[in-house]
């Protein structure tokens, strides 16, 4: 990258911390309150919730890692699009009308509710620092790595930058922030891939032709580098982890009612379709243009520096700032109120002020970021994987007792906290195994079965919970028990 | 409790990334140059790699493009020419030095020559390229230069290339060199020329595939969706 070049990166990065900032402090007013700051004030339409939820799922997974997972696999990774989106279904069917029914803050807010649980809501808060720390520091990792190569600096004092942005807007306009920068991600990506793609089709000579110089590298670039199995695996682990993710939750959360809920999630479906493709074309006409990059991570940066027209390069490596600070805000919003709502405000000091608990959120917001900068400087593996890993582990701790248990009566207390450790347990015990697995199940397939058995076997042991405790989710038993009558 | 779980939980995703570092090539260039010199409609291309350590067995390779001829190459180490033994595996073209290794060289040096005749204003000039990545001290420190000296109505499309008056020539400096540097030549006379792709190993078929089953769904899942909120 020239000097010009760089200078034009840093004038865009300088008004985009203005615009995030601008709009931080414009919605900093609209959170006195703690459902202010945490779910903004449950007011998001459809098309601002579909951004969100997009914005939370396209993390820097997607726009450095995933670019980076087609140059080296080649095409068939890309069918993950479709399958994840299977797990959306079952969020929109089995998950979003239920929760946002209970208009809770956070996802322990459930488990306390359901299970009628402090111990569920203390452990799910506990296991959302930790994972959420390790999935954050992916963000800080993509982000220190583009700066390195765009701007020139360090990699310490990017992967710091990167922190610094994404914490001052969310400090600031918490969910608001989120949400407003949410759309502006969007509008970034459909822009950069809209002029992107079919720059780069013509540039390697057409679909055709860029098969075959893929095919002649490796057949397996245009077939199945990933086979069906692993493909499901790997769909299985983040689709269904999307259905019960905290910071989607939030999101549902954060939406007017529950069929503004679906319509987001068929929105979200929309921005997704573009950026699968965008995508898919950058990783495979980087494999055909750069045939022997030092690290397929470097994939964007690199199409970004050198091989796109100035300003459509600049476009996607701001598309590529705007992606991992503002997952980063999303992530770190979660985390801070897993620490400030559940474990502050409902175990620690039941009787806090509104006043108290959003000063509480915006100090954990703070701390929760320099976590994730430690895990960063070391660098732990490529991004995609980190990302692909962290969702392993929150899926088989978390989907059994929340999706099955939003929709089997029967689960119990016991049962859940069973199906959670047990779940986590399982998840670690097979990826700190050596591939290939016992009996072919995937690390997630693994945790999600013997959660789920644990959580069926405990609860038909043990004791149901209390009808009161069913209300929300269950109308039967609301007309059963004359409530709602 | 907490920092045992935090541990166990980082060591798993360092475990599990440490299976996708093991995937990577390993990088062997230390340096790279490549100046590129278009008269008229040829191109000349002179590449030299420095690689650190004792690479073994040395290949290079280039990916054939359309309106772009490439002339006899010639391979040298050590002022020496370097006998390679060519394999086409269209549309690449891989050349494999065919002299004896010596296992206790510590570095080697390679200079690549040849001419690329070209037909078309907007070509692409192939770069010969060491089958291994370059390698920095750093992550993703540019290690490669490319240098053009163009004809006064040329210029380079791809790699982007910073034009410098006082050399009259373009140059950049990347991570990884390109495949190809593509240049617009408005001197060069358009001919007829095109690679017709022998086996594209069916991406075309997969990729409308994925595009047609993305924009299915969005339609449908709307459709739905409406469909329920009507009937509430």
């Amino acid at each position: 990258m020239t000097s010009s070049q760089g200078t034009a990166f840093y004038i865009s990065v300088a008004a985009y911390i203005a615009v995030v900032c601008l709009i931080g402090l414009r919605n900093y007013r609209k959170t006195k309150s703690e459902e202010g700051f945490l779910v903004a004030g449950r007011s998001l339409g459809p098309i601002v919730g579909g951004a969100t939820l997009m914005a939370n799922q396209v993390s820097a997974g997607a726009t450095i890692g995933m670019v980076g997972f087609h140059y080296f696999s080649g095409i068939s990774y890309a069918w993950t699009w479709p399958l994840v989106w299977i797990g959306w279904v079952v969020c929109a069917l089995f998950v979003a009308p239920k929760m946002r029914g209970l208009a809770g803050v956070t996802l322990p807010d459930y488990f306390a509710a359901r299970y009628d649980s402090r111990a569920a809501r203390g452990i799910a808060a506990v296991f959302i620092l930790i994972a959420y720390s390790v999935m954050l520091s992916a963000q800080y990792q993509a982000g220190g790595l583009l700066f390195t190569l765009v701007g020139g600096m360090s990699y310490s004092k990017a992967v710091l930058l990167v922190a610094g942005i994404t914490t001052v807007y969310t400090f600031l306009g918490g969910m608001y922030s989120n949400a407003y920068v949410g759309v502006l991600k969007a509008v970034m990506l459909l822009g950069c891939y809209v002029l992107a793609v079919p720059f780069l089709i013509k540039h390697v000579g057409g679909i055709d032709t860029l098969g075959n110089a893929l095919h002649a590298l490796d057949p397996r670039l245009t077939g199945n580098w990933f086979g069906v199995r692993q493909l499901l695996a790997i769909s299985l682990a983040i689709g269904l982890g999307l259905a019960c993710a905290p910071y989607e939750i939030s999101a549902i959360y954060s939406m007017q009612s529950r069929q503004i809920v679906r319509q987001a999630i068929g929105y979200s479906f929309l921005f997704q379709s573009f950026i699968a493709i965008g995508v898919l074309i950058f990783g495979l006409a980087m494999r055909v243009s750069v045939p022997h990059l030092p690290d397929p991570d470097l994939a964007t940066p690199m199409l970004g520096m050198s091989i796109l027209p100035f300003w459509i390069g600049l476009l996607v490596l701001m598309a590529a700032v705007v992606t991992f600070t503002r997952t980063g805000g999303a992530i770190l919003l979660t985390v801070a109120s897993a620490m400030s709502h559940d474990l502050y405000a409902k175990l620690m000091v039941p009787n806090a002020s509104e006043r108290a608990k959003v000063l509480a959120g915006r100090i954990a917001v703070v701390t929760f970021s320099v976590i994730p900068v430690i895990l960063a400087l070391r660098q732990l593996s490529l991004v995609n994987w980190i990302v692909i890993y962290a969702a392993k582990l929150l899926v088989s701790f978390l989907f059994v007792p929340v999706v099955l248990g939003l929709n089997w009566k029967r689960a119990t207390r016991a049962g859940a906290l069973a199906a959670m450790v047990g779940g986590l347990v399982t998840c670690l015990v097979w990826l700190a195994q050596r591939q290939p697995y016992v009996l072919g199940l995937d690390a997630a397939e693994a945790g999600v079965l013997v959660s789920a058995a644990l959580f069926f076997g405990v609860s038909i042991i043990t004791k149901p919970v209390a009808e009161a405790n069913l209300l929300p989710f269950f109308p039967a038993v609301q007309s059963a028990s004359g409530v709602g009558s | 409790m907490l920092r045992h779980l935090t541990r166990v939980v980082v060591a798993a995703t360092l475990a599990a990334g440490s299976v996708s570092a093991q995937q990577q090539p390993r990088a062997r260039v230390q340096q790279a140059d490549v100046a590129i010199y278009v008269i008229g409609a040829v191109a000349r291309v002179r590449a030299r790699y420095i690689f650190a350590g004792n690479p073994g067995a040395v290949s290079f390779e280039y990916l054939e493009q359309p309106c772009a001829v490439v002339g006899p190459i010639r391979l040298e180490s050590n002022g020496k020419q370097v006998p390679y033994a060519g394999e086409a595996t269209d549309p690449w073209v891989r050349l494999h030095d065919t002299s004896a290794v010596d296992p206790t060289r510590l570095s080697l040096g390679y200079q690549i020559t040849y001419e690329v005749k070209l037909a078309a204003s907007d070509v692409s000039v192939p770069i010969v390229l060491p089958t291994s990545a370059l390698t920095g001290t750093r992550r993703g420190e540019p290690v490669a230069t490319i240098h053009a000296t163009l004809m006064w109505n040329a210029r380079p499309i791809v790699p982007r290339m910073m034009f410098n008056e006082s050399t009259r020539s373009w140059s950049a400096r990347m991570a990884a060199l390109p495949s190809a540097v593509r240049l617009s030549a408005a001197g060069v006379p358009n001919e007829k020329c095109w690679l017709e792709p022998k086996n594209s190993g069916g991406l075309a078929r997969v990729f409308w595939a994925l595009v047609a089953t993305l924009a299915l769904w969005v339609p449908l899942y709307m459709w739905w969706a409406n469909r329920q909120r009507r009937a509430a």
